[in-house]
């Protein structure tokens, strides 16, 4: 690194073409942290020679993602058919999707089978209520999916992630890294902001409120009747479905939805 | 019956079902265009039952669930007969009278929502996968041949059940009492529509079959569409929700259609 004696090279002066230039060069996503990392190793190593580096070395975990976030504004500005993308918290350069069909035919790839819709709605349910037992994504989708989980397995999109304190201790499924690069998901928060609404923790709050608006008065007293658990609706593992719906229900339908349910019904 | 024969004993179509019931009804509720929250019980459960009849005279692996979901809906249909009166008597709870609809409606929409994340899971994982980076080294999986449920690609099971039960409903039955035949074998219609999607490559699913077709020829030539999508030699190809379903040669990275591999046998079968 300190060994251009000979030749000297202008070093960079800003910390946004360093940030740009490790993103360019690495082989994987990069962290902040990995970033922060590497310009904190150059200053230890010539921080005494370069003042550059030394300066670089004090930027802000903030800083480094600001110098990611401008960069990623510019690439989309100046329409250069790149963009910054965040993969499983890690940042890297990538192709714009729009452009896909030319990148495929120079790589000469294949296009890649989709995931099935019944994989995908599997999916779906693991990666809301994760960590979850088999029977509760059975009870949600109404058949079984022992191929689906042992296919989604298979593709290293989810894993086990633990055992149930139910009795047998069923395995608990969850995502993998996998499974947030596949869908190129910053986190899974970002797949919960995009349906908050199938949070298994938001769901529980909301249950509490629901469960003190009912003592408090009898305003959602209609509500609670018309809702009220049903012996059938979930086995006692998984409360949250039974829940959820309640929510669902009570909070999203659409209003001219609920007299349905007021009116005696005729056969 | 002769059918029975050709379906247990001459060639078997094994694919595999992963749709359940509530698919089921949240299909039929799309295509009746009517509100989940008031399902006409009635029309929905003779329109279940329907299909469950296709798929069992298709032999298909019907799960267990189906036919739960059928005394379910058999169940709820019942009580909706009741008159108000004998209802307030029944209920145990002092209550007003809970729609016996109630536990399915809450499942259903639950699982809708479900679907509907399923869908933008779809959007993303089809927005990534046209992304690439450091040399379009993927750092995920290009083929995937553990999800068997990709058979149907984009177009569920129900969609391609519907076509079927269409052109059976417009196939000739067959005279009673009148032994003929078998004339037709999964293994030939295999090759004829292997053929046929060679050479035009694309082809409604209508075309397959002749309006005089005899209704034994529509199951057997439906059934070869299934063992072509199951061993993945074709694909198939929806343009909108409940529109004419293409069917196409599967390409290869190039664009070329894929030549057909010869399907062995395709004897007749003599009763």
């Amino acid at each position: 690194m300190s060994n251009s004696e000979e030749v000297k090279l202008p070093l960079a002066s800003s910390l946004q073409q360093v940030v740009g230039a490790l993103l360019f060069g690495a082989d994987h996503p990069l962290s902040v942290e990995e970033i922060r990392g590497c310009l904190k190793s150059v200053a230890e190593l010539d921080g005494a020679a370069s003042e550059t580096a030394a300066l670089f070395a004090e930027a802000s975990p903030r800083e480094i993602g600001d110098a990611v976030e401008s960069i990623a504004k510019e690439l989309s500005r100046l329409e250069l058919g790149i963009e910054v993308t965040e993969l499983n918290g890690g940042f890297r350069f990538q192709t714009q999707p729009s452009c896909g069909r030319w990148v495929r035919n120079l790589l000469k790839m294949d296009r890649p089978n989709n995931l099935s819709r019944p994989a995908l709605e599997t999916l779906a349910i693991i990666a809301y209520r994760q960590p979850i037992a088999k029977s509760e994504i059975e009870s949600i989708r109404g058949v079984t999916v022992d191929h689906i989980v042992k296919a989604l397995m298979e593709l290293h999109l989810i894993r086990i992630v633990g055992r149930s304190e139910l009795p047998g201790r069923p395995f608990l499924y969850g995502t993998t890294a996998t499974f947030l690069n596949h869908f190129g998901l910053s986190s899974l928060k970002e797949l919960n902001e995009l349906d908050p609404t199938l949070q298994r923790s938001k769901l529980s709050e909301r249950k509490a409120l629901h469960k003190k608006e009912k003592k408090a008065g009898k305003e959602s007293a209609d509500e609670a009747t018309l809702f009220a658990p049903r012996d059938t609706a979930a086995p006692p593992d998984a409360p949250a479905p039974a829940d959820a719906v309640k929510e669902i229900l009570g909070g999203d339908a659409p209003p001219d939805a609920e007299p349905v349910f007021d009116k005696e019904g005729e056969g | 019956m002769a059918l029975d024969a050709l379906l247990t004993d001459d060639y078997k179509v094994d694919l595999e079902v992963f749709e359940g019931p509530l698919d089921l009804l949240l299909y039929l509720i799309r295509r009746e265009e009517v509100d989940i929250y008031d399902i006409p019980i009635e029309r929905i459960t003779a329109q279940y039952m329907a299909y469950l009849d296709v798929m069992r005279m298709l032999d298909l692996n019907i799960a267990g669930e189906f036919l739960v979901m059928a005394a379910t809906l058999m169940m709820i249909k019942s009580r909706m007969l009741l008159p108000v009166e004998s209802r307030a008597a029944d209920e145990p709870s002092d209550e007003e009278w809970i729609d016996p609809r109630l536990d399915l409606v809450r499942q259903l929409v639950e699982y809708k929502k479900f679907k509907d994340a399923a869908d933008r899971l779809l959007e993303l994982e089809t927005l990534q996968s046209e992304a690439f980076a450091f040399g379009g080294d993927k750092p995920v999986f290009e083929k995937n041949e553990a999800d068997a449920g990709q058979a149907l690609g984009d177009i569920g099971l129900f969609d391609l059940l519907t076509a079927f039960q269409e052109v059976l409903a417009r196939a000739p039955m067959e005279p009673l009492g009148h032994l003929e035949p078998i004339r037709w074998s999964v293994p030939d219609k295999m090759e004829a529509i292997g053929a046929m999607v060679r050479d035009g490559h694309r082809l409604e699913f209508s075309k397959l079959f002749n309006p005089e077709s005899h209704r034994n020829e529509v199951i057997v030539t439906f059934l070869a569409l299934l063992e072509l999508l199951r061993l993945r030699q074709i694909v198939i190809h929806q343009n909108a929700a409940f529109h004419e379903i293409l069917i196409l040669p599967v390409e290869d990275a190039a664009g070329e259609p894929l030549a057909l591999p010869m399907i062995g046998g395709g004897e007749h079968v003599e009763l």
